[in-house]
């Protein structure tokens, strides 16, 4: 039998009932408590103390990691209640943030085999490289920076993914925006990382409207954004609208607000760029976890995608443009880092056709597989010289090259057209850096500087010369 | 009807000005303010707080609703901002000038009587016009920002004799609706704001804005006499200019310009909520008030104590050292994003509200404020990453000090605090906006026609 539960705080049926939806509720909030309280804890003693010991560096990451595995391992509490009550979907209402007139902001959490699945998995890779990463980044002058950034992370990643409402998927969504685009400028003394860095965020911005767009249609035509179960699609989902018109705009919306984390075409060039940060942080944001969370989103609205075809087949679309796009660009590239942050694209591609194909359980497995490997290669990336180089010292000989087999149906006229269109990675990158942002960039600016131009008519163009005050000294 | 609250730190605040007048030194001057505020933020927090603890008859006290917060709010400001002031562009004669205009704006929010509203904010634009004239060392500015507030005090002496006498309501309506958008930049009559926020001392800037007398201008003028003022055209302006503005400082290259264009676009997101009719949003739009003087008023000063370090800043490439000033480096950007509603802040609820208690009567325009804010967002993230981060050398930049890091976290810690637990503020819901809750549908709203004219 399946049915949902609202349990925790309020709502308590009988005494074995209430053991379970406690063990339930215990379980799902610490997933998203545990990280928040440890994130917390580590910026306030940044903030209080610039200079952390050096010797405090293996309790910190330990301290992470093992809140992480732990993590990992409360989510096996409300799984075990979940198949102990016959696959009841627990809603843990753990309070109201805010409420004005009829609306409502709550903290509501869920716990069902897609969110707990996704939890177990997210905690134990956020646990794994927080290990890992004690010894890569010893002695960094960023160390506790990043763990701040990691357990942040974590905690808006463990909320997205136990969140039963859209509301709160927002919030979380928005933590992990910005701790990608602060990892990825992790190495602030250079410049390249920065841009890259903002890069990351202007995408992930640009396509957040598209989510808070979702979430206030969504509240316009519904009334609220919680996942409800009985519709069609295998778990819990978002509510379908009775029109079809607000459906298909909901689903677009959110569509859009995933090709940005995502990096699907033609907005995923921030992907490759993503890889000027440490590599434990590219291996879960952009191996593991964060590409994924596009995905996660719509099977949450697998519901939205059932009732509209034409947000299947958009889905569908940008999944296969993506995937073919970025396997061939991904053919060019020269460096290791750029060349998995293209098979991530390639893979995500692939999972937002089967989900569009509603495919949606073979999806959420290609997506732990994809991120487990994927996690992996990242993190073993810097070897890999390494290990060709101690794999030809095996074998006494330079490595066979290997690969190139749809090359050699290519006519050679064609391959070199077609190399340098990879180069340039499809000129998606230039048109939205030139026609896009640049177009907008020259009209703003150009509005500013008539704007300029008017005050200073204003001001009779009469400019009185005379010594500037002082702007710099004590402070 | 006049204010205790905040008539009694009108009169403090404008002792004050007066006592550091006569200071010695700036840094005497400024500790001087700094305690004043102290006492300021602590006598407002009684009056707020105190009828909430004991059984005592606090009529009178403070203004109704959530208006009653803004008094505080202003102390806040008030504190954070000269306390955080540095002395390279703040001397004596400036820490005055501030301490007048936050009693202006103390006085301001005192009254609701249109007569006694019109001289105060004549003062207040005399005080900030005082200091940007004797400023004019490079250009002529202070005409531009003379003949914009001559023209909005003119609009609003007009409106506010207009709404006394009960003439003719929809010239006072058109009339105030014109002095109150030039005094909060809204577009196209903002030009003079930008100039304001590159030129004045930041202290004078913060002073002068983050108060938003023009917001509750047109709370107690436009909305409590009921005159109805033009609805969807105000809302109409208060969008485009929130989301116009948000669009120019991405491109901005000057930091001040920058964060100029993110305060207009701030306050266009304000003015569009007022108009809204609905509970939700106006709760959203007076709460947004607030966090936009505190958040942004802290952003500012983090940028002015950047500035004070570096001299004049310029967007243009990356040129900071985070690992030199980090302190100074997570207030700006913590700040920056509790003004532009990041999760986890009270600029988030204040958002979420605002757009939420709008969507239902301004559906496209409700979806533009999400515009708004992505482009706000990226400001302030492109102001972080070019002024603190791209150089591995030496600057020579101090960070925060123990005062700057004490008034940086606490600004930080308030917007945090009722960022996770907002209900206190949202308990001080405006009464009005009760009445507005029980009606149906928003059509039944009790409002005259301009042609009703009800003083």
């Amino acid at each position: 039998m399946r049915g949902h539960q609202v349990s925790g705080l309020t709502h308590r049926d009988s005494w074995g009932g209430g053991v379970t939806s406690l063990l339930s509720l215990l379980g799902t909030v610490s997933l998203v408590v545990v990280p928040g309280v440890v994130s917390a804890g580590i910026g306030i003693a940044m903030w209080f103390r610039r200079t952390i010991p050096e010797q405090a560096e293996k309790h910190v990451a330990s301290t992470i990691a093992a809140s992480f595995l732990i993590c990992a391992a409360a989510s096996l509490l409300p799984l075990y209640v979940y198949f102990s009550t016959n696959g009841a979907v627990n809603h843990h209402t753990l309070t109201s943030w805010f409420s004005v007139g009829h609306y409502d902001f709550s903290w509501v959490l869920m716990s069902d085999p897609l969110s707990l699945f996704s939890a177990l998995l997210c905690g134990t890779l956020l646990g794994l490289v927080g290990l890992f990463s004690r010894r890569y980044l010893h002695r960094e002058p960023g160390y506790f920076r990043f763990y701040f950034l990691l357990t942040l992370f974590g905690a808006g990643v463990e909320l997205i993914v136990l969140a039963a409402s859209l509301d709160l998927v927002f919030v979380g969504w928005e933590i992990v925006g910005m701790t990608s685009a602060m990892l990825i400028a992790f190495f602030h003394e250079r410049r390249q990382p920065v841009e890259h860095g903002l890069r990351a965020f202007v995408t992930y911005r640009f396509c957040d409207i598209g989510l808070l767009a979702a979430i206030v249609w969504t509240h316009h035509t519904v009334g609220s954004t919680h996942y409800v179960g009985g519709q069609s699609g295998p778990w819990s989902g978002l509510p379908v609208p009775e029109s079809a018109f607000d459906t298909t705009v909901i689903g677009l919306l959110l569509l859009w607000a995933t090709m940005g984390k995502s990096a699907q075409a033609p907005l995923g060039g921030w992907l490759p760029r993503a890889m000027e940060g440490p590599t434990p942080s590219s291996a879960i944001f952009y191996g593991a976890i964060s590409v994924h969370l596009g995905p996660y989103l719509l099977l949450r609205a697998s519901p939205i995608l059932e009732a509209s075809n034409t947000v299947g087949t958009a889905v569908i679309i940008v999944g296969t443009l993506t995937a073919l796009h970025a396997t061939f660009v991904g053919r060019v590239q020269t460096d290791i880092k750029s060349a998995l942050a293209y098979a991530s694209m390639t893979q995500v591609g692939l999972i937002f056709v089967e989900i569009g194909l509603g495919f949606y359980h073979f999806a959420l497995f290609h997506m732990v597989g994809h991120a487990t490997i994927r996690s992996l290669q990242i993190l073993r990336s810097p070897s890999l010289l390494y290990d060709q180089h101690r794999l030809e010292q095996a074998m006494g000989r330079v490595l066979p090259k290997t690969g190139a087999y749809l090359e050699r149906l290519i006519p050679v006229a064609l391959q070199r057209w077609l190399y340098r269109q990879a180069l340039e990675r499809g000129y998606f990158d230039g048109f939205l850096s030139d026609w896009v942002i640049g177009t907008f960039m020259r009209v703003f600016r150009t509005l500013d500087q008539v704007d300029q131009r008017f005050t200073a008519w204003l001001a009779g163009r009469s400019e009185k010369r005379g010594p500037s005050p002082p702007q710099t000294g004590r402070v | 009807m006049v204010f205790l609250g905040p008539t009694v730190l009108a009169v403090i605040f404008g002792s004050c000005s007066a006592w550091v007048r006569g200071s010695g030194d700036a840094g005497i001057a400024r500790k001087r303010c700094a305690s004043v505020a102290v006492v300021g933020v602590l006598l407002e927090a009684g009056f707020l707080f105190v009828p909430n603890a004991f059984p005592v008859n606090a009529n009178g006290w403070m203004p109704s609703g959530m208006l009653a917060i803004a008094p505080l709010v202003t102390a806040l400001v008030a504190l954070i901002s000269v306390g955080a002031a540095a002395l390279a562009t703040h001397d004596q004669a400036t820490f005055a000038r501030m301490m007048l205009l936050f009693a202006v704006a103390e006085a301001f929010l005192a009254t609701d009587h249109p007569l006694i509203l019109v001289p105060l904010w004549a003062a207040s634009s005399g005080i900030a016009w005082a200091d940007v004239r004797q400023r004019c060392h490079e250009h002529a500015w202070h005409r531009v920002f003379g003949f914009y507030h001559f023209t909005s005090l003119a609009g609003f002496a007009a409106g506010a004799i207009l709404l006394w006498r009960g003439v003719d309501a929809r010239a006072a309506t058109v009339a105030l609706l014109l002095g109150i958008a030039i005094r909060e930049g809204i577009m196209p009559v903002h030009s003079w704001f930008p100039r304001f926020v590159e030129h004045a001392p930041m202290g004078i800037v913060v002073a002068f804005i983050a108060p938003q007398l023009g917001v509750y201008a047109q709370l107690q003028l436009l909305h409590q006499s009921q005159l109805g003022g033009f609805p969807q055209v105000v809302a109409t302006f208060g969008a485009v200019t929130a989301v116009a503005a948000a669009m120019l400082g991405v491109v901005q290259v000057k930091a001040r310009r920058a964060l100029a264009y993110l305060i207009l676009s701030q306050s266009g997101l304000v003015a569009f909520g007022l108009e809204s009719q609905s509970s939700i949003g106006l709760v959203g739009a007076l709460l947004n008030w607030q966090v936009l003087a505190i958040a942004t008023s802290g952003f500012a000063m983090a940028l002015k104590a950047l500035e004070a370090r570096r001299g004049p800043m310029t967007l243009a490439t990356p040129q900071g050292s985070f690992s030199q000033t980090p302190k100074l480096g997570v207030a700006f950007l913590v700040l920056g994003l509790a003004s532009v509603g990041f999760p986890l802040t009270l600029g988030f609820i204040a958002e979420d509200l605002l757009v939420q208690g709008t969507v239902e009567e301004f559906p496209v325009l409700g979806l533009s404020l999400v515009v708004a804010t992505a482009f706000n967002g990226v400001t302030v993230l492109r102001a972080f990453f070019y002024l603190f981060t791209g150089t591995g050398k030496t600057l020579g930049e101090p960070d925060l000090d123990r005062r700057e890091g004490y008034l940086f976290g606490f600004a930080m810690t308030v917007l945090l605090v009722f960022g996770l637990f907002p209900g206190l503020l949202v308990s001080f819901e405006d009464p009005k906006t009760e009445d507005a809750k029980q009606l149906p549908h928003v059509d039944q709203r009790q409002v005259l026609t301009p042609g009703d004219a009800h003083p």
